[in-house]
């Protein structure tokens, strides 16, 4: 087991490296010059005051050594110097992280506990009105789009009902902190970036529910006498929840890019609004840096699951 | 059921922790919330007018703006102005602090003036700083500029010896340093009446009243900017009462509605900027060689219908480079217009000027190039795309972001029609785009390419006269030759729009309105509303 | 004459296509799917004479006005017709899908032909590949690729295309593992057909249904990607489509709902149409295979 968990890791690396590299290239062979966000906006400078500017940010180095001291900084753990913000990218991102790492992983909570919820409702009372419900969501809710969503959500709920807010979180040096203000700020934006996981899951486990409930030992179970939850949870569900894991895998890259667009809508501090930011500006470093952060936390967190797997279902075997 | 029973439990149980965080905190101190649509690039002397807001309550400057944009006292407290206007005196105030206890000195202007404000500000390099010769300091509390040649905008606090142009740092902090990288950058320290107190990226900017201040404090004892990027999350904000001023990027169609909310105000205004865009034509092209086929645009582009359709009444049709509006009114000539709308006659021009209707349909085909910086911008270009394919011209619209925009545009000249927002003031000192020596390969440079020497040689005069009607005459002339010649269409003049929570602070119209209270003056005259 | 037609029904009933329709016929679900994307391409391809004005001239009505009798759908913030952009919007939203999709499937099939059939190194290299597409999330990259390069409809389309070909690639690899070992194909292999005969006419007819499925699929992840990239800003201005009317509905949320609401049911409505159909094919073909990977 550990060693498959250091062949992958060490397999993961090259991976990274060459999405890097190719990140590298693209954003630097794209018109457009960081220069002109860094000095403002441009109105008037002269052209050595440019010129002088691009030196001290290295920008006039060929672009394999700019790439080869990138990659050696990095290794480092010195992700570079943020154009715009003045600040280090590493501290920038640092700072933003935690956000976007909230909503993501409570999108998760939510998406899992949901979609089992009711996938498990659905799948133990085939055909009533909970699995009616549950066909719908799970339908409706892969299909909706996560901007419009947001937005209906944003229109129903903040503005007609003023229920909740309308964006932003909670600001604790104005005496905002606390679990309930945060509650209401994240109500919105994990719904409308959990929806379509929610739905998938849903969906999965009831039919795993439906055909694992249909299964030999489960019968065998009933027979001996089993008290019915006790043979939904401790015998069907183990088995049922293993996909989620899987979907949960997968789903990864579209619960990124659902968060960077709810927090668009919803004014959220985060990596994926940053990242916009960064493209608009061609902030090159806090790019590059946002990029790593991201394929790094994707190959960790697919061997995680991979890892999951493997516990929850012994029968898998891995060379 | 066991298990719907337990799920209601804990339905009913969040919900009890929702309502009981919105429990409203007691004792706050006096809070002014100001919405801003970005981050600002720094907190230092690096930041322009859009970043200018939070750093301006964090340092001081020579001078601030009265109610009329002319020089009020901040860290100057008198000047003289030579007769000749070859000679600045400033006498600074004795009691001026930096928030770490130090004396604010001349040396501390001086260096601030002449070596960070001429590093940094590249608005200030435009007129002041090449007019100033050299500086003397012969007491701690005075400064003395030398000028090279009369500047008439000296004085101006926008363009002169005021908040945009002279923010005083401590020269100890600063002195061989990377200005660029210094931390007063992220961390302002100045001689202002606020604080700084943090910044959470992508969030909010806190500032805290700085009670041993040296000059009026203001009776605002804290402000938050909070950062809001999406225009309707702003505009909602402030009308939930989140935010209670957003100053300049509010949008121009939720004025009315939020205008008639009690307790609130919002309202269309000029800006010192004179923001306007223009289609620019590349004069390095053949085909926008010839003044009658810079003429035939114009005539196609139904100029009178834009401020309506994509403003909502947040714009008003061009003339020409100077408009009416209160900051260039001084410098306006009724009688200088450009053609009006006249699609049979671009059409009968273009014929005659030999581009008649190809096989395809079309006469020929161009690129309109915009940035994203502006979202009207877009509507703009797809009205002139809709008015120029009347006419039979295709026009590509191309959505850049900014830096490729400014790359291809501004730096390479590789662009058609360039749609673009002119700074058109403040004037006269903006007229100097459209000079000879202005083509560059920079941001805002003359990316036309056009060049006339007459218009030159005026400009040079202009910058440099004191007396106002031989300038005046001048300007006419300019602004004439301008809209003869045609390098550019003068589309709109834009507005602004800003909002203020007037049940809770109140403070004078042209405060809240009009950049005044942005950058140039404090809220010395803001007061919460008993 | 009843043996002649007796006969002709029991042809009809062994027919390959006939049990796939049948069950096809059974979900209700992806009947409707069907139905409402053929009601897309026909709106598709009749939007010139369907849509009641040119969907891009401002000024055809006055602005922003509430869904009546002029404008069922109401007007946008330039005076341009909502209902005519909707319907020219479908035209866009299923050359791009149909676009994006088919270059994808091509792409995502020869790599997976090439891995499945030839294991070895070439697997090997292929699955490297097909992971690096993977980790990469494939909308931020869109949205470089488009902000950098410029946002004509054909970047979208090309960059889409090129990232999406590996659900259909996996797939498609592995059922190209599964036939290599057949009896079929040894045989064939053993009376010496050549291998591009063996791939052609044995193993690929067998794995055209997935191909189909996963591509039917992948239509509608391309028409959601395109429509976030134009939400963000990123899509081509000289075009009416779906997303880029939510991008400039964004700020008159509250002041004209229509224009969020018509463009972003038309999404919701297509996309759902698109699942739906695609499952009913999937499970029509596939009647035993478990839903689980194939997301």
């Amino acid at each position: 087991m550990v060693s498959y968990v250091v062949r992958r890791l060490l397999a993961a690396l090259p991976v990274i490296l060459l999405i890097l590299v190719v990140s590298f290239l693209v954003l630097h062979l794209a018109p457009g010059d960081p220069v002109t966000f860094y000095i403002q906006g441009g109105t008037g400078t002269t052209e050595e005051f440019v010129a002088a500017i691009r030196e001290s940010l290295g920008l006039d180095k060929p672009l394999g050594v700019q790439l080869a001291l990138f990659l050696g900084n990095a290794v480092r753990g010195n992700l570079g110097y943020s154009f715009y913000y003045h600040d280090s990218v590493a501290h920038v991102i640092g700072a933003r992280m935690g956000v976007t790492s909230l909503l993501v992983f409570l999108a998760v909570v939510l998406a899992s506990g949901g979609g089992i919820v009711l996938g498990v409702l659905a799948g133990t009372h085939p055909y009533s009105t909970i699995d009616r419900v549950n066909t719908f969501v799970a339908v409706v809710g892969y299909s909706i789009p996560v901007f419009w969503l947001g937005q209906l959500l944003v229109l129903l709920f903040a503005i007609r009902l003023k229920l909740l807010p309308t964006g932003g979180i909670p600001i604790s040096a104005l005496g905002q902190g606390g679990v309930g203000n945060w509650a209401r700020s994240l109500v919105l934006p994990v719904l409308a970036v959990g929806l379509m996981q929610l739905a998938l899951i849903a969906r999965i486990t009831r039919a795993n529910m439906l055909e694992i409930l249909g299964a030999d030992y489960i019968t065998a179970a009933r027979a001996k006498g089993l008290k019915e939850s006790v043979v939904i949870f401790k015998h069907a569900l183990r088995n049922a929840i293993l996909p989620v894991v899987t979907v949960i895998n997968l789903g990864l890259g579209s619960l990124l890019t659902g968060a960077m667009v709810t927090e668009t809508v919803f004014s959220w501090p985060g990596l994926g609004r940053m990242m916009l930011d960064s493209l608009l500006r061609r902030d090159y470093p806090v790019l590059m840096g946002l990029l790593i952060v991201m394929s790094v936390g994707v190959v960790i967190l697919n061997l995680v699951t991979d890892i999951l797997y493997v516990y929850l279902d012994p029968r898998i075997v891995y060379r | 059921m066991h298990k719907v029973r337990t799920f209601i439990a804990c339905f009913v149980l969040v919900m009890l922790c929702i309502g009981a965080g919105s429990v409203v905190a007691v004792s706050e101190p006096v809070t002014l919330v100001v919405g801003l649509a970005s981050d600002p690039r720094s907190l230092g002397p690096t930041a322009t007018d859009n970043d200018a807001c939070p750093s301006y309550r964090v340092y001081s400057a020579l001078t601030q703006a009265d109610e009329e944009f002319g020089p009020a006292p901040d860290l100057a407290q008198s000047w003289e102005v030579s007769a000749d206007a070859l000679t600045i005196t400033f006498h600074l105030n004795p009691n001026a602090r930096f928030q770490d206890g130090s004396p604010v000195t001349a040396e501390d202007v001086k260096f601030s003036v002449v070596e960070v404000t001429a590093k940094l500000v590249s608005v200030a390099n435009r007129g002041l700083i090449p007019s100033i010769g050299s500086v003397e300091t012969p007491d701690e509390h005075t400064v003395i500029f030398h000028m090279k040649q009369p500047y008439p905008e000296a004085m101006n606090p926008y363009y002169g010896f005021g908040p945009r142009c002279s923010y005083i740092v401590k020269k100890a902090d600063w002195e061989g340093t990377d200005y660029l990288a210094n931390p007063g950058n992220l961390k302002p320290m100045g001689s202002g009446p606020y604080r700084f107190v943090e910044w959470v990226k992508g969030s909010h900017i806190i500032l805290e009243r700085w009670e041993d201040y040296w000059g009026e404090k203001p009776a605002i004892q804290r402000m938050v900017f909070r950062i809001i990027s999406d225009p309707t999350a702003m505009a909602l904000a402030f009308e939930n009462g989140e935010v209670d001023w957003i100053p300049y990027t509010l949008v121009a169609t939720e004025v009315e509605r939020l205008n008639s909310l009690p307790g609130k105000e919002a309202a269309l205004h000029g800006v010192p900027c004179g923001d306007s865009i223009g289609a620019r034509f590349n004069l390095r092209k053949d085909l926008f060689k010839s003044v009658d086929v810079r003429r035939a645009f114009a005539y196609a582009i139904n100029r009178e219908r834009i401020p309506g359709l994509v403003y909502s009444g947040g714009a008003v049709a061009a003339p020409g480079q100077i408009n009416d509006t209160p900051f260039m009114h001084a410098w306006y000539d009724p009688n200088v217009a450009q053609v009006g709308y006249d699609p049979s006659m671009a059409a009968a021009i273009l014929d005659r000027a030999g581009y008649p209707v190809g096989s395809d349909g079309w006469r020929f085909h161009i690129t309109l190039k915009h940035s994203t910086n502006f979202p009207e911008d877009l509507h703009v270009a797809e009205l002139v795309k809709a008015d120029l394919a009347q006419v039979k011209i295709d026009a590509q619209i191309i959505t850049l972001d900014y830096a490729a925009w400014v790359d291809q545009t501004f730096v390479n000249w590789n662009f058609d029609v360039n749609l673009s927002s002119v700074c058109s003031g403040p004037v006269p000192t903006a007229m100097g785009r459209f000079t000879t020596s202005n083509i560059l390969p920079i941001a805002f440079a003359n990316d036309t390419g056009w060049s006339n020497f007459e218009y030159d040689e005026l400009h040079n005069r202009q910058m440099r006269e004191l007396d106002v009607g031989v300038r005046w005459a001048y300007l006419s002339r300019m602004q004439q030759i301008l809209v003869e010649q045609q390098p550019i269409v003068f589309l709109v003049h834009r507005r602004a729009a800003s909002a203020w929570n007037s049940g809770k602070f109140s403070a004078p119209d042209s405060f809240w309105k009009g950049g005044l209270g942005y950058f140039l003056t404090r809220e010395t005259e803001v007061k919460p509303v008993k | 004459m009843t043996r002649v037609r007796g006969l002709r029904a029991l042809r009809r009933r062994n027919a390959p296509g006939f049990e796939f329709w049948r069950r096809f016929r059974k979900n209700r679900g992806a009947v409707a799917g069907l139905l409402f994307l053929l009601l897309i391409a026909i709106l598709a391809l009749l939007a010139d004479i369907v849509a009641p004005n040119d969907p891009m001239t401002p000024g055809v009505g006055d602005r922003l006005e509430a869904p009546g009798s002029a404008f069922p759908m109401g007007t946008d913030n330039l005076g341009r017709d909502i209902l005519s952009g909707v319907v020219h919007g479908a035209r866009v939203s299923l050359v791009i899908g149909i676009t994006a999709a088919s270059i994808s499937a091509l792409i995502g099939t020869l790599m997976g032909a090439a891995s499945g059939y030839f294991g070895g190194a070439v697997d090997e290299i292929l699955m490297r590949v097909c992971e690096l597409f993977q980790s990469m999330p494939r909308f931020l990259f869109a949205l470089v690729i488009v902000v950098f390069f410029g946002n004509s409809i054909w970047n979208v389309v090309l960059v889409l295309g090129i990232l999406s070909w590996t659900r259909t690639g996996r797939l498609v690899r592995a059922e190209f593992l599964r036939l290599r070992g057949s009896d079929f194909v040894v045989a064939a292999k053993a009376s010496g057909a050549s291998e591009w005969r063996i791939i052609v006419r044995h193993v690929f007819p067998n794995v055209v249904h997935i191909i189909v499925v996963t591509t039917s699929l992948e239509v509608g992840d391309v028409i959601l990607a395109e429509a976030g990239l134009s939400f963000l800003g990123a899509g081509d201005p000289n075009l009416m489509s779906w997303g880029r009317m939510l991008y400039t509905a964004q700020r008159y949320l509250r002041t004209a709902w229509w224009f969020s609401v018509f463009p972003g049911m038309a999404i919701f409505l297509t996309i759902l149409a698109l699942n739906l159909f695609g499952d009913g094919l999937n499970d029509a073909l596939n009647p035993r295979l478990r839903r689980v990977a194939a997301e």
